[in-house]
């Protein structure tokens, strides 16, 4: 075996073994997080990326927001569970700071003005734009609203199904547990 | 002072009161009792009223007929354009809400489900045949989208406790629907199957 080869073997052990650690450690970490009813494991590994505006005309890349906790959220207007739930992430976003938490909006084929409008009503500021609804489907949600938990390293690590009251203490400990463990 | 203000009113309000409470009833009797309900449906199709609920094995499905006036109003708030309206008001839409109330995963499949029109078969107009026609008229991607998202999932494992719900679609037609419905259970949808067969339904008319 010559030496290339050899450093080459060695360089994929080490990142075979460094991976394993981190999966071992993560799921530790995870194992001691009691889930909050409604959230759901699902490990798809890395979140698949997108660059979308919001309201103000802003490109945003959801890779730019790794490195912290991503709340990625899928929503529209019409949709009466979405309705619903937007109050408690309104309050949500009170409760942590945008450097441990990225809360995302992504607004599902709606036009700007009626985008505008609900989250005026909801005291929302921003949401990104996914116009002709494209990103929305390939990220395949079970259905809308759904949220994605997106850990520091970028892999998707829960599912919220349907609109759940995020700003009940149940929810709010288990985002501040999964915050701290990082 | 509340009950001195009270004595002081002029006697026309208790009278006025008193007649109300008379004739009010008679006066809804007469209206409710004039426009029979059934009198104004054409044969065959329902007048948009409540959801139909049926429990069964720890799967509550309900099924709820929309008329077309409530379609188009729907679409038309979302911005669609005529064309595509014209179409969907004349389609027979099903809201349909599933709620599993198991402890295990319940497996919609909307391939296992089968539809007839006074015994004769019908076919559901699925993602695909729709996706299809939009793409022909070149109908807006977002448009597109919208409609689809307000489409029941052909497939998905319901997990406990889960409650999704949309829109099956199928021909507009007077008559009985008769709907079969057959669910998977289990994570590897080995569990005991579930049958649901419903037949007191029919397509929602305008009011």
């Amino acid at each position: 075996m010559n030496f290339h080869l050899l450093l080459k073997t060695w360089n994929v052990r080490r990142l075979a073994v460094s991976a394993l650690l981190f999966a071992v450690t993560f799921n530790v970490v995870a194992a001691g997080i009691e889930k909050p009813h409604g959230i759901r494991d699902y490990q798809i590994g890395r979140a698949p990326d997108f660059t979308l505006n919001d309201l103000e005309g802003d490109t945003r890349k959801l890779s730019d927001f790794q490195g912290r906790w991503i709340f990625l959220h899928f929503w529209a207007s019409w949709c009466g569970p979405c309705r619903l739930e937007m109050p408690h992430i309104q309050k949500l976003t009170q409760q942590f700071d945008a450097d441990e938490l990225a809360i995302i909006l992504v607004n599902t084929a709606e036009d700007e003005d009626t985008v505008f409008s609900f989250l005026a009503e909801m005291q929302i500021e921003n949401s990104l734009l996914d116009s002709d609804g494209l990103i929305s489907e390939a990220w395949k949600p079970r259905g809308l609203p759904t949220t994605f938990l997106i850990d520091p390293q970028g892999q998707v690590q829960y599912q919220a199904i349907g609109g759940r009251e995020w700003s009940k203490p149940v929810y709010l400990q288990f985002l501040r547990r999964l915050i701290d463990a990082k | 002072m509340a009950a001195i203000k009270r004595l002081d009113k002029p006697p026309a309000l208790p009278y006025i009161s008193r007649m109300l409470r008379i004739l009010l009833p008679i006066v809804l009797t007469l209206f409710t009792s004039s426009t029979p309900v059934s009198a104004k449906e054409p044969v065959g199709y329902a007048q948009f009223k409540f959801p139909h609920i049926i429990r069964q094995d720890g799967i509550e499905l309900e099924l709820f007929p929309r008329p077309p006036n409530q379609i188009a109003a729907f679409y038309e708030a979302r911005g669609f354009p005529p064309e595509m309206i014209d179409i969907l008001k004349q389609q027979c839409y099903i809201t349909v809400r599933i709620h599993n109330r198991r402890d295990d995963i319940v497996w919609l499949e909307l391939d296992n489900w089968s539809f007839s029109i006074d015994s004769k078969p019908v076919q559901r107009s699925d993602r695909g045949q729709w996706k299809r026609r939009w793409q022909k008229m070149g109908t807006a991607l977002n448009h597109q989208s919208t409609f689809r998202w307000s489409l029941l999932p052909e497939t998905l494992d319901y997990l406990p406790d889960e409650r999704e719900s949309g829109n099956i679609i199928l021909p507009r037609r007077p008559g009985n629907i008769s709907i079969q419905a057959s669910f998977a259970t289990g994570t590897d949808k080995q569990g005991k199957p579930i049958h649901i067969h419903y037949d007191k339904l029919q397509c929602a008319q305008n009011p």
